[in-house]
């Protein structure tokens, strides 16, 4: 009985927490009111790019971005106001699945290469 | 002289061959289910969730082997698991995830008996997720990856009451597994 106590008040905090994380989930995934993108690799901003004014332009970005010889790419497309990644050398090409960027807090990350493409102020 | 003798046998870790051949038995079908669910496309296109059907495995031998045992299971299957998949760059995730995940049911396997296996698995992935997200922060050296933790918390939950209950239809059915652990 004093088991089946404890578990109740730990189903309590799990149903908590899930309801908390649904909340700032749907929170995350709100489109976002800026225009303005970065491509970020590594903490290091490679391009800051206004989707509103910005050609339609294809980027290369390369990790590592040293060394070009066994270098892996991502290719990103700009175009008509939006942004998203077309190809990427990586085993499980998410962010090309993640498609267009919409949500203003959710970035498209390739974790493999370490790569990063978010809204910002 | 005899006591002096036993002191150093006692700390080197000691495994009776039937530990051993049930330990490796859960690896190789944890390992198995890995390797299934590899082939089975994403359901959702965010890096970091699914559904971790493996982790049945490790939820049994929480439930049924010693916090060391558990250990060494769960390093040879992400290890192994990593290299079947041939994404070692995911190792890193699984890896830290892991510890956050078997520290935590480590802990609750003490308070919650056996009929809440599915609650210690829900709380297992929700760590799972924690030390994944903390690895991704460190690995892209920006905290903007943080705003994933919420939707891998809602998709590990259900992931983890699904494997939790599977993992507790199992824990029932292993000859000699009626009472808790000690």
């Amino acid at each position: 009985m004093k088991e089946g106590k404890g578990a109740k008040s730990w189903i309590v905090l799990a149903a908590a927490v899930f309801l908390a994380a649904l909340a700032a989930g749907i929170f995350m995934l709100m489109p976002s009111g800026s225009r303005i993108v970065e491509v970020v690799q590594d903490g290091v901003v490679l391009y800051t790019i206004d989707l509103d004014s910005a050609d339609d332009t294809v980027l290369t970005v390369f990790y590592p971005r040293e060394s070009s010889a066994a270098a892996r790419s991502n290719t990103i497309i700009v175009q008509d106001g939006e942004i998203w990644v077309s190809e990427a050398e990586c085993p499980d090409h998410i962010c090309v699945k993640m498609g267009k960027l919409r949500s203003g807090r959710l970035p498209i990350v390739c974790l493999p290469n370490h790569l990063m493409i978010r809204f910002t102020e | 002289m005899a006591q002096k003798r036993k002191i150093p046998e006692r700390a080197v870790f000691h495994m009776t061959p039937r530990r051993l051949a049930q330990l490796s038995l859960l690896t190789a079908a944890a390992l198995i289910l890995h390797v299934i669910e590899l082939r089975l496309p994403s359901p959702v296109p965010i890096p970091g969730v699914k559904l971790g059907l493996a982790n049945i495995f490790t939820v049994v031998a929480v439930y049924h082997f010693s916090a060391r045992e558990t250990g060494i299971m769960l390093v040879v299957r992400i290890v192994l698991g990593a290299v079947f998949a041939g994404n070692l760059s995911s190792l890193l995730f699984s890896a830290c995830g892991a510890f956050f995940c078997l520290c935590g049911m480590l802990f609750l396997r003490k308070i919650l008996p056996r009929r809440y296996i599915w609650l210690c698995s829900v709380f297992g992935a929700v760590l799972h997720n924690t030390g994944q997200t903390a690895a991704a922060v460190l690995v892209m050296g920006s905290a903007a990856v943080l705003a994933y933790l919420p939707i891998l918390i809602v998709t590990g939950s259900a992931a983890g009451l699904f494997t939790g209950l599977c993992a507790q239809m199992v824990v029932k059915r292993i000859p000699g597994s009626g009472k808790d652990l000690p």
